[in-house]
């Protein structure tokens, strides 16, 4: 809470462009985050969850990088409805017991193979079902927080902040990526 | 006493004219009085926002904002109307009257979205520009839902081009009666996508001519701009923020640095207006209370003629809160219809749907406007079972990383899938005039006040009949437009949103002919108080269908030309 409040005290304009000191985010970077909403051990789980929604691939790093539980853990603390942090809250705790009983391991122990088949199943099982599914909320949480991060906007997309001209007709070859802002 | 040295008329306190409120019409009335060489003081109750200086985040990234832009639970439930406009987030939130900064009473739903500060809204609206018709002046009265409105098309066209010149409005000549064309910069483009749809839809509806959305931004910048300090509009689309190139038209960037420069203008910021002072024996007005916003000391200034232009609501607070023993009433309110007939925009309706094709196609950069159909209902006759009619907008993009794809949704291969761009999708959505009504009015609490002394405004307006038929008219056709454009998976959208949201809030203080069914004569002058005058959107006698704002600044140049003669003339 005083992190953000401070915030919004410093923010100064010099010129018309934002003078953000580094430092000031740091805090939410490195491991020394204090969750507002996880434990620091679900943090560790969520990053590693998160790295097998959306891994490092050749031209864009890996969720568990970019930290992505962190602003995960603001979201769903500042953002969240208390019946959704509910649904969060007990989903992880059945996480850890359905990864016990179906793959008879926690999931940081298995390997990636056996992380990303069972993050499939549950994916299936969560997009299938009626009600919302603590899955379904989580994986939205994932890509949130890493394509709006800086190096998720900037190298798994396209960030343009000024593009300084608009055109109606811009060739695209598959394989291009999307512009990071709509 | 202090109170005698603030109330009492001297050289200090004096001007040639005073203006309430430094937004889009306010800063437009500095402008012209300023310029044709009156000594101008402007009122405005919010604090000072430079241009530029105090656009903090106009070069922020999302992941600068500790929620990167999405709204917290607490924002939501301190501020559950503000928080209901789109344009209101963490990159915006200092723009925008916060819920328990001015409470008011919405005897029924009403969402009162406010910008107090110099400049006013012009800093946070969307900037879309149309010219009304003669239709939307001719045709209420024609149709029998509102008075004859004093004025028609050609009062106001060279007002128009006036206005034009100056802020700057990007838009093809269409050649459309229903849309007159106006002096314009380039026009934006269509998309690929979105031409295709255009196409389609005039081969099936030849009388359905989509246009490029008309908007004031600078696509390239003329003298007349450069002038102003002005520059290139970026297509960035981060303009709610406060544009630091002046690239689209705001008070700040434009209208109160031109009347500046002239010398005539004195701008007191944190001053809010509390009344009208009318004098009983010169038998006008001569000057306002003001309460300062932070002291709350009471100050009185004079001046010859007063242009109210504190938004629609406020508008009419203030005509309402100023009572004297001539207007009991408020001010200019013989026929007691001050505060009534208050109109708004029917914004309920929208569509989405997707579009197969195009998988080659992209677009770059965010231009800041839509494609948009003029009105096609009830134009030349009366066809339709409703009355008044609607404009229609859309828009065509790909979609992005939050979408579902086929196959395994978990991996690398997702990632790369969802990191490029999706299918089309299309948003369409309407704009709707609604009826002026007596029973849907504005007034004063008698027993609550705010923070400043002043009551508290009650909000009873609501929609009826005819708007739920224009909604139904707009899905059937809407439906009817995207089916031939080839648009799939088609689903309608009722937003149920409050009257109010639409900020397009309309009316109280009506212009028209007849001092007894209107307050306003042609030239925006109280027909009773002849040297004050209303030229925001509460003298509009209807609504249209077109964004507002062009017109509130056609009518404000038009009758501050007026003003000026006619006191040149001593006449007022
Ligand atoms: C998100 C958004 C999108 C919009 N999009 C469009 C659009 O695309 N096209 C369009 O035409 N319009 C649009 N609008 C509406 C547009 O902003 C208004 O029509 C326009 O600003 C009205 O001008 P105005 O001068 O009447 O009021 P404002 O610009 O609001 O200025 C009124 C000023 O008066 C001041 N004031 C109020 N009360 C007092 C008082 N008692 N004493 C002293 N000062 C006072 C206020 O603080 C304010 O600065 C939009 C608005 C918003 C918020």
């Amino acid at each position: 809470m005083k992190r953000r409040n401070a915030l919004k005290n410093i923010t100064v304009a010099v010129g018309g462009s934002l003078v953000l000191p580094a430092t000031l985010f740091s805090s939410c970077q490195s491991d020394d985050y204090q969750p507002l909403f996880f434990t620091k051990k679900d943090l560790v789980l969520l990053n590693e969850m998160g790295e097998t929604i959306l891994p490092e691939t050749s031209d864009s790093p890996g969720a568990k990088v970019l930290k992505i539980a962190n602003f995960m853990d603001v979201y769903v603390a500042d953002c969240y409805k208390a019946e959704q942090q509910k649904i969060i809250q007990e989903g992880l705790i059945k996480f850890q017991k359905d990864c016990q009983e179906k793959v008879e391991k926690s999931f940081l122990k298995m390997t990636t193979l056996e992380k990303h088949e069972w993050l499939v199943v549950l994916d299936k099982s969560a997009r299938d079902s009626e009600t919302t599914h603590y899955f379904r909320l989580l994986k939205s949480l994932v890509l949130l927080s890493y394509f709006t991060a800086k190096d998720g906007a900037t190298k798994a997309l396209r960030y343009l902040p000024i593009p300084g001209k608009f055109e109606g007709n811009y060739p695209f070859q598959q394989g291009d990526k999307a512009w990071a802002l709509g | 006493m202090t109170t005698n040295q603030n109330t009492e008329k001297t050289p200090n306190n004096t001007f040639d004219a005073i203006v309430i409120g430094s937004g889009i019409s306010g800063s437009w009335a500095a402008k012209e009085l300023c310029e044709k060489g009156l000594k101008t003081l402007v009122l405005e109750r919010g604090r000072d926002v430079k241009h530029i200086g105090d656009y903090p985040t106009a070069f922020s990234n999302p992941w600068d904002f500790p929620h990167r832009l999405h709204e917290t639970q607490q924002m939501r439930a301190e501020n559950p109307v503000v928080s209901r406009c789109y344009a209101f987030d963490e990159s915006t939130e200092h723009f925008f009257v916060k819920d328990t900064e001015q409470p008011y009473i919405q005897e029924k739903p009403f969402d009162w979205i406010r910008g107090y500060q110099v400049g006013g809204k012009s800093l946070i609206w969307a900037r879309q520009t149309q010219r009304w018709s003669k239709y939307e002046f001719e045709n209420p009265a024609r149709d029998k839902y509102a008075i004859q409105w004093p004025i028609g098309y050609e009062d106001i066209a060279d007002w128009y081009t006036y206005i034009e010149k100056f802020v700057g409005i990007s838009g093809n000549k269409d050649g459309l009666e229903t849309l007159p064309d106006g002096d314009f910069l380039p026009p934006w483009e269509m998309n690929v996508v979105e031409r295709e749809i255009q196409q389609d839809i005039l081969k099936k509806y030849p009388d359905r001519q989509f246009i490029i959305g008309r908007c004031a931004h600078l696509t390239e910048p003329k003298e007349i701009h450069k002038a102003q300090g002005r520059g290139q509009c970026q297509a960035r689309n981060l303009c709610y923020r406060g544009c630091p190139y002046g690239a689209y038209f705001s008070a700040n960037a434009s209208t109160l640095p031109r009347a500046e420069q002239t010398g005539n203008l004195t701008l007191k910021a944190d001053s809010v207006v509390h009344s009208i002072l009318y004098d009983d024996k010169e038998k006008k007005a001569v000057g306002v209370k003001v309460i300062d916003r932070l002291t709350k000391e009471v100050r009185h200034y004079y001046a010859k003629i007063i242009f109210v232009n504190a938004a629609t609501e406020n508008t009419n607070l203030i005509l309402l809160n100023s009572t004297s023993k001539r207007f009991p009433n408020g001010l200019g309110n013989d026929n007691g219809l001050l505060g009534k007939y208050i109109a708004f925009h029917n914004y309920r309706g929208s569509l989405t749907a997707t579009r197969p094709g195009n998988q080659d196609s992209y677009y770059f950069g965010r231009r800041p406007t839509a494609i948009m159909l003029p009105n096609f209902r009830n134009v030349q006759e009366q066809d339709t079972d409703f009355l008044g009619g609607y404009m229609t907008f859309y828009t065509a993009t790909r979609k992005g990383w939050n979408r579902e794809v086929e196959g395994e949704q978990i991996g690398a291969v997702f990632k790369e899938k969802i990191s490029q761009p999706g299918e089309w999708s299309v948003y369409m959505m309407m704009q709707g005039e609604t009826i002026p009504k007596q029973e849907n009015h504005i007034r004063l609490s008698t027993d609550k006040v705010d923070d400043w002394g002043m009551p508290q405004l009650i909000a009873s307006v609501d929609y009826d009949e005819n708007d739920e038929k224009i909604l139904h008219d707009f899905f059937v056709e809407g439906e009817a437009m995207l089916t031939a454009a080839g648009c799939e998976n088609i689903q309608r959208g009722d937003s149920r949103q409050a009257p109010g949201l639409d900020i397009h809030v309309m009316g109280g203080v009506r212009m028209g002919k007849n001092p007894k069914t209107s307050l306003l004569n042609q030239w925006n002058q109280l027909h009773h108080c002849p040297n004050v005058f209303v030229t925001d959107g509460a003298c509009m006698t209807s609504t249209g269908v077109q964004n507002p704002s062009l017109t509130y600044m056609a009518l404000t140049a038009r009758a501050a030309n007026y003003a000026v003669e006619e006191l040149k003339a001593g006449r007022i």
